[in-house]
């Protein structure tokens, strides 16, 4: 199975950090260099890397601290991890970057009351962490593969970082040849850019569809399954993702079509309603490659994200986190 | 723009016959949520300018994002331009259907009024792969562009002519 650029969207080579920039595919493969945490929170808030990615970059922001030889003391090193996480917590309002930071916060503060080395304790937990998680992500490629083989056309929304491309491949190989609709996802296309891009090079056969296609492609049974990913999930099984799922799963309900997600469950939120949205600046909305496309006086609302409640999903394939 | 609960608009998808501004100036409208029509951008681009013109404001979002403002309660009606109509169906402008499903479910009228100009059912495939005639799209793939879709008349609750 070949791994999708997007499925490890970064790393670091010689203390620096290496960000994908998923802004210029399929154009371009191109990555940008980040050595300090105000530009590690610039890619995030731009959207030069997102969904995983961002989680990825989150948790390197604190490497490329403890990687900065200037700080010499454990004080201000302390000082500066603080700083990072909070300018991390707060750069996209929906995502629980604070999940991920306080957890290294915590063992930052392990480390103190243990006496312990804080840089040696720090790396090792940190890199333990994404061995971890990168295992655990290829894990659920599989039972993503698993769920998605007895389907012929799948509809997908937004892109869920090279899980999808890799299954299908893994069914491929398995003589199950699946084809893919995906949706474009304005405003910034990450279904015509990311996923028709990696589905493609994937070598799997993808169909892309306008938004506001969708019901019939669902009604039409055109299509006989969904599968999104999902940015944050609650404790009742709410999640949200890409501003355009909700009106999906709403269609795929109304027309009895299974609708599966990709999760992480956490507990942290009790339910989707408690999820704050993020609303973008407008002119997300109304200039394309930074081109105004509609006349003077129009307005515009971006809201960057849907909450789907629960009672749609046929079931979560979840991330292992145990 | 965040438009608060109390101040839940109007909802279009399409481009209206011109004697549909007679109905919103009896209303008394002053702004409406528009979705911008892929793939053509009529709504962004065709529709936009008519609201204008008759003193509109127009607050523009993508295709997608109408869940949402379901979601929120924002949406007080919603209307839609239609080309044809049927015994069981009414042949709108893409995203209809969707539009339809989601006002019957939170009890949202939906009325369809004569579309501005006629459609062919089906673009050619690469109108998807750009934007306002700019590539967007992976190379070497497939496109599905349906410009209309039937609507279920239970989805309905009014037809002009």
């Amino acid at each position: 199975m070949k791994e999708s650029p997007l499925f490890w969207p970064a790393y670091f080579k010689k203390d620096i950090l290496f960000v994908l920039d998923e802004t210029l595919i399929p154009e371009k493969l191109k990555y940008i260099e980040v050595k300090t945490p105000a530009q590690a929170v610039k890619v995030i808030k731009d959207m030069k890397t997102r969904a995983f990615g961002q989680f990825l970059v989150v948790l390197s922001t604190f490497l490329i601290v403890l990687k900065d030889k200037k700080i010499k003391t454990d004080k201000v090193l302390l000082k500066k991890l603080l700083s990072a996480a909070e300018a991390l917590n707060k750069s996209r309002p929906t995502f629980p970057f604070s999940e991920v930071t306080g957890m290294v916060l915590g063992w930052a503060q392990k480390a103190q009351k243990g006496n312990l080395d804080l840089r040696v304790y720090l790396n090792r937990n940190i890199e333990g962490f994404l061995l971890g998680i990168r295992g655990r992500r290829l894990e659920r490629v599989e039972k993503l593969a698993d769920t998605i083989k007895k389907y012929k056309n799948i509809l997908t929304h937004c892109n869920v970082s090279g899980e999808l491309a890799m299954a299908a491949q893994i069914c491929k190989a398995q003589g199950k040849d699946i084809g893919f609709f995906a949706t474009e996802t304005r405003p910034y296309f990450q279904g015509s850019r990311l996923t028709a891009w990696e589905l493609k090079k994937a070598g799997v056969s993808v169909t892309l569809v306008a938004d506001n296609a969708v019901a019939t492609l669902l009604r039409d049974k055109m299509v006989d399954a969904v599968v999104v990913g999902s940015d944050r999930s609650c404790a009742n099984g709410d999640f949200a993702n890409k501003i355009g799922t909700l009106q999906i799963a709403i269609a795929a309900d109304e027309f009895d079509v299974p609708f599966y997600v990709l999760t992480q469950p956490s507990n942290k939120v009790k339910q989707g309603k408690d999820i704050p949205i993020e609303i973008r600046d407008e002119n997300e909305i109304l200039k394309v490659k930074g081109k105004r496309f509609v006349p003077k006086g129009v307005k515009g609302f971006y809201p960057g994200f849907d909450v789907i409640p629960h009672k749609f999903i046929t079931k979560a394939i979840a991330i292992n986190v145990n | 723009m965040l438009i608060k609960k109390k101040n839940s608009v109007i909802l279009l998808n399409g481009v209206f016959k011109d004697s549909f501004f007679e109905i919103l100036r009896k209303r008394k409208v002053k702004k409406v949520f528009i979705l911008e029509g892929r793939p053509y951008l009529d709504g962004a681009k065709e529709m936009c300018a008519k609201l204008l013109k008759h003193k509109i404001t127009p607050i523009l979002i993508a295709d997608n994002m109408a869940g949402f403002l379901f979601y929120k309660d924002l949406v007080k009606e919603v209307w839609v331009s239609y080309q044809e109509t049927s015994k069981k169906n009414v042949l709108c402008k893409i995203g209809s259907l969707i539009l339809g499903v989601m006002a019957k479910r939170h009890k949202v009228s939906l009325r369809v009024f004569p579309s501005g100009k006629r459609k062919k059912y089906i673009a050619n495939p690469k109108e998807i792969f750009s934007f306002d005639g700019k590539r967007i799209a992976a190379k070497g793939i497939d496109g599905f562009v349906p410009l209309l879709e039937d609507v279920p008349r239970k989805y309905i609750k009014e037809i002009y002519s």
